[in-house]
């Protein structure tokens, strides 16, 4: 469980004011995420990058 | 009105104070004059002396959005986002976003916090914060209809991105300004976890600069000073129309408040019921400051944009229910205190009220009578007979013989024992007495 009392929602804004600013943000934000972004708005695509993630931990973990 | 600043606080007004954005936005009336303060040392509740202190020009009356009608709210987020746009014009910009930053003297809103200002680094960080406790409000009340002063009342930092989002279900969230700033937002703040100060060092990374928060400054600006309610028809917007007075009484009573503004030098003067304004706008020449106050929203947002285009300049409308004014919120209950608290008036006018206290809302005469005594200050009011037309209407929705004990003789009993009687007069050809009122010493 994520202690939602240590949760930024900050972050999250920060971007959407990069947003409001028009064309130039969304580029400014689509480079900060790369495919990231995607990741933001899809669960489907989000599940696929904690996926990644995770292997990506273990891996480490077990190096 | 004093602020102590911190090391780091005295820096940035350092910054302020030399930039051409601080004379700039003080020459034009959208900021504060503010000076620094050469009295002797004052102590911070940390125990140490402030490293410097300033003094800003004493508000005439604090008041909150939530007391605030629509246009008010528009108005003054639209101030802060000018300010913002200013300051970002000279390299600064606003540490945070919340609408408590403004201040109405009079009907023009005014940013008070010179502690905000600070130097340019990325995005705007006030983004959120302008959202949850403005822009937000004004989408719902704009779109949809929800007037916000209960939601801004009900939380001292505003309405949350999911909340706002709950509300715009459906074709609904293609409404103007919430697809970005109500949906994506939460669905942002729902799913990005990076700390602020991470996202911050990225997002310059990706060539996030002053550029691109000066465009989202001037868009938001555009947004939010295009936001409009639709007009309807309200419970008292058609008063003037549909009520009772004669020309001659009409000018009898006029004679009467304004007899009693122009002795005393009252420099504050509290209209309850204001309606449409009519004596707020005749007593504003004769004193500093009129709070006009009256309960139906759409009446007090009429109210303002006229005062706005027309004058006088020393008159604020207020949204206010007198059978539940705001009570104080935040820490300790202090933070935002309550509304009646604020008002310390030198005359209160209660005009054509009286009735609609005690049989339009219940409230026993004699609570009424000491509540208005609480005021602690002279009192012009309006006694409407129980056989006034007016009253009659409101005792025709109440069980027959519960209001036996409202006589204007029994009213006379109560003020007698609570007030002075300076003056008193039957207003002519109407069933209705008027009252010039000091509190008994």
């Amino acid at each position: 469980m994520r202690n939602l009392a240590y949760l930024d929602a900050g972050s999250g804004s920060m971007i959407l004011a990069a947003i409001a600013g028009g064309v130039a943000g969304i580029g400014v934000v689509f480079k900060t995420f790369g495919r990231r972004i995607t990741a933001v708005f899809s669960p489907a695509k989000r599940a696929q990058l904690k996926a990644e993630q995770e292997a990506l931990a273990a891996a480490e973990e077990s190096n | 009105m004093l602020r102590g600043l911190s090391e780091r606080g005295a820096a940035d007004w350092d910054r302020l104070q030399a930039s051409p954005a601080f004379s700039q936005l003080v020459a034009s009336g959208q900021l504060i004059p503010t000076t620094e303060y050469l009295g002797p040392a004052i102590e911070s509740p940390r125990g140490t002396p402030w490293t410097k202190v300033l003094e800003h020009e004493a508000l005439p009356v604090v008041t909150y959005p939530y007391e605030w009608p629509f246009a008010m709210l528009r108005d003054a987020a639209a101030l802060e986002l000018e300010v913002l746009a200013t300051a970002l014009d000279h390299g600064l910009t606003l540490k945070d976003g919340t609408i408590y930053n403004v201040q109405f003297i009079g009907s023009r809103p005014v940013f008070i916090d010179i502690g905000s200002f600070t130097k340019f680094d990325t995005v705007w960080a006030g983004y959120r914060q302008f959202c949850e406790t403005s822009l937000f409000s004004l989408l719902m009340h704009a779109h949809l209809g929800l007037p916000h002063q209960a939601m801004l009342r009900g939380k001292i930092d505003g309405v949350p991105a999911d909340h706002a989002r709950a509300v715009f279900s459906g074709r609904k969230k293609w409404k103007k300004g919430v697809f970005t700033h109500v949906v994506l937002q939460a669905a942002a703040q729902k799913r990005v976890t990076a700390s602020s100060e991470s996202m911050k060092a990225e997002l310059t990374k990706s060539g996030a600069n002053i550029d691109l928060a000066k465009a989202t400054a001037k868009k938001m600006r555009k947004l939010v000073a295009g936001l409009e309610v639709s007009t309807k028809r309200s419970t008292w917007s058609d008063y003037r129309t549909t009520c009772t007075y004669t020309s001659e009484s009409a000018a009898f009573k006029r004679q009467f408040v304004e007899a009693a503004a122009t002795t005393g030098q009252p420099k504050r003067i509290v209209d309850l019921g204001a309606n449409d304004g009519e004596y707020s706008v005749l007593v504003a020449p004769h004193c500093e400051q009129v709070i006009a106050c009256d309960f139906d929203e759409l009446v007090i947002d009429r109210l303002y944009r006229r005062l706005r285009a027309e004058g006088p300049a020393n008159v604020l409308p207020l949204v206010v229910d007198l059978t539940d004014p705001s009570p104080g919120i935040g820490w300790a209950n202090r933070e935002r205190t309550a509304w009646q608290e604020r008002m310390q008036p030198d005359l209160v006018l209660a005009l054509a009220l009286i009735h609609h206290l005690v049989i339009g809302a219940n409230v026993p005469m004699p609570m009424v009578v000491d509540w208005m005594r609480a005021f602690d200050s002279r009192l012009v009011i309006e006694f409407v007979d129980p056989d006034d037309p007016q009253s009659k209407r409101l005792l025709a929705n109440k069980p027959a013989g519960l209001f036996d004990d409202y006589t204007r003789e029994r009213f006379e009993a109560l003020v007698a024992t609570r007030f002075d009687i300076v003056r008193a007069a039957e207003v002519p050809g109407q069933p209705r007495k008027l009252y010039e009122l000091s509190p008994e010493a």
